[in-house]
Formats: C-alpha cells, structure tokens, sequence
C-alpha cells in the first residue's frame, strides 16, 4: 500500500489515528506515514479540535485574583486534622462508656450470671413494689388524698364505736350487772 | 509578571515542564516562596479549567483558591516530583466533583434549584468586559453550543476530552490524573471524538 493507493484511511480510522496512531493495524500505519491526503486529512481533524481547545481558552474569562496560601505551614497542616480526630474520637468513647455505666449494675463486683440474675431480681422486686403502691394510673393518684390515719380511726370509731366506752347499764341482760 | 519571567527570576530554565521540579521540590520542604511561583505558574490553567466545567468565574476564582490551598497542605506527600501536574489536576478534579456533589444535595433538600448554582449571567460574564457586542454574541453561541455538543458524551468521555483538548494535557498526564490506565484513557478518548465529529452542535468547527 502507497501513497498512490485507492484505499486511505476511513474517518473513524483517522480518529483512532489522531489518538493514538500505534493503535492502528501496522499496515495502515505505514500507509499513513507514506500517505500525503491521509496525512492532511488526519492534520485537519487534529486542527479542528486544538481549535475547540484555542476558541474556549479564548472565550474563557480571566482570574481576577490570584490565589494566596494560608498563613499554616504544611507540617502544622498535618497534625491539626489528627489532633481534632483523635479528640472526636475519645470524646465518643467516654460518651458511650458514660452511657454503659450509667445503666450497668451498681455493683463494681465482676459480673458473673448469677449477679447479674440477682440485679435482675431486685430491680424486678423493686418495679412490683413500686406498681403496688400506685397501681392507678397517675390522674386518679392525685384525686386520693394521702390517708390520716387518726382521721380515719375517728371515723371508724363514729362507725363502729368501741365497747370499752360503753356504760354498764347497756349490758343490764348480763347476769349479775348494776342497773344505773 | 510572566511565567518565564517567574522561572527566570527563580534561576530557572524558560521551560515550565521542566523547571517546575526544583520548585516543587522546596515547596515540598515548606518553602512558602516556592509555591508562591508555582501558583503563579498554575493558577490561570487551573481557574480555566475550573471554568470549563462550571461556567461561573465567582465560583472558579473561589475553587480555584481551594485547590491551591489543598495543594499546599497535601504537597508533603507528594511522591514523584515530575507528576506534580497531574497531581494538581487531580485535586482540581475532585474539588469540581465535590462541587457538583454538592450541588446536587442542595437541590434535593430543596434550598436551590439544579441551575441555580450557577448564575446564568455569569455563564457568558468573560464578555462583559468587551465592549464588542458581536464579539459577546459568538462567545455565547459558542458556549451554548459547547454545552450541548458536550451533553452526547458520558462523563468520562467529557472529562478525557475536556483533559486533552482543552486543558492541553498528554495522555500520560490524564492517565495519572483520572488513576487510569493509558490504554482506558484512550479508548474513552476515541469514542469522545466519534461522537464529537458526528454532533451538529460543532459542525461550524469541522467545515
């Protein structure tokens, strides 16, 4: 194949050149490199799109300011990151082991399973006796006064009133009693 | 001041390729002045390339900030000298993808809306400038005309374009830029210029 051949290269062969022109078949190559209208027109796709290039670098506007580095060498740029990490860091490990602690058995015992049931036990026990001694439910909690007991043994004296400060003369069908 | 004349006032070569290295290689010590000159070497390709893929000077100019700062913190571990380029575009990469990122979560918790993000005075605002009005039309035609010639490719496709054609970067640079291979970067490459040559928006360009 020479420059005088019938055969050139098809656009999309052209492109591949304009690429990489190692890419193409060796015989192709040859012909390219031998090729005066392949050439060229492999020179003008190449143009046309350095053009693109040149046109929008051309429209591209200008900075109006050039940009300036901060005051911070890079060394001191380093450990700045990592310091606030590794404070990040233990600030979450004390929040977590806060939050562990706060809802662990109060005990500093190791916890075994058998403490740790008789935790379970008691704060069982401890929620039973809790629910007995306000089994209402809150709104009806507030209606109850707290009980007086002296005001309540009046009233059970006024309901039921004690023998012992009866008269005598009440018992008059008891054998042997003094009428008043 | 010019880039060679920055080089040259730093005793280097008039070749930023290759005069770059020293540089890089204090500002690696913590040499601030140093990366003061790669800044002045960098900065307008990268607020460009910023702005390729924004299209808002305000929000480039402040990106463009960001990147350099990150540069700046993160130049110590920096492993090969001669990448520094790609290296640099990689953060730039990044910081437009954390951008649109969070573009995107400000759209979908409702504070603003997809476009709004970009002010659409601002998109066409390197014309306000030139007094030329012709010459601010073409520059908006070609905009408007590069955004939808840009939407018929993935995003890869995009970026290896934008990467190679313009921001001017050699297929090893995009390579190390994106973390792919040559060959991925190529062939992303060659279907962005299938698509790009078959797509009206550009036929101005290729006739």
């Amino acid at each position: 194949m020479n420059s005088d051949s019938a055969y050139h290269l098809s656009e999309k062969q052209l492109l591949l050149a304009v690429v990489d022109e190692t890419r193409l078949p060796l015989l192709l190559q040859q012909h390219l490199s031998v090729c005066r209208r392949c050439r060229e027109e492999k020179g003008k796709i190449e143009q046309t799109f350095s053009r693109i290039g040149e046109t929008a670098k051309r429209f591209a506007p200008f900075p109006v300011k050039q940009p300036t580095v901060p005051s911070v060498t890079p060394q001191k740029a380093v450990w700045r990151p990592a310091l606030a990490m590794a404070l990040t860091t233990a600030l979450v490990i004390a929040a977590v082991w806060w939050a562990f602690v706060s809802t662990s058995p109060p005990e500093s015992v190791p916890i075994n399973n058998y403490t740790f049931e008789m935790w379970e036990d008691e704060q069982f026990m401890a929620e039973i006796s809790f629910l007995t001694e306000n089994a209402l439910p809150s709104e009806y909690m507030e209606m109850i006064t707290e009980p007086d007991l002296d005001t309540q043994d009046d009233f059970l004296q006024y309901i039921v009133p004690s023998t012992d400060t009866q008269p005598v003369s009440h018992d008059w069908k008891i054998k042997g009693g003094t009428l008043c | 001041m010019t880039k060679a004349a920055l080089l040259e006032s730093y005793g280097q070569p008039d070749d930023k390729e290759s005069g770059i290295s020293p540089l890089v290689i204090k500002a690696k010590e913590g040499s601030r002045g140093a990366f003061n000159l790669l800044i002045g070497l960098f900065h307008e390709d990268i607020f460009r390339m910023v702005y390729y893929r924004i299209r808002s000077r305000m929000d480039s100019e402040d990106l463009t900030q960001d990147i350099f700062i990150q540069a700046f913190k993160n130049i110590a571990q920096l492993k090969t000298i001669a990448h520094f380029k790609s290296w640099l575009y990689r953060i730039a990469i990044n910081r437009v993808r954390d951008f649109y990122r969070k573009k995107r979560l400000r759209s979908l918790i409702g504070l603003f809306s997809e476009n709004e993000g970009i002010d659409v005075n601002d998109i066409y605002d390197s014309g306000k400038n030139n007094p030329d009005p012709l010459e601010n039309e073409i520059r908006k035609d070609f905009w408007h005309q590069f955004e939808i010639a840009l939407e018929c490719l993935s995003r890869m496709e995009k970026e290896v374009f934008l990467l190679r054609f313009l921001d001017q970067l050699g297929i090893k640079e995009i390579s190390q830029a994106l973390f792919k291979s040559e060959s991925t970067v190529k062939t992303h490459l060659y279907r962005a210029l299938v698509k790009l040559r078959k797509n009206a928006a550009l036929q101005n360009f290729f006739n």
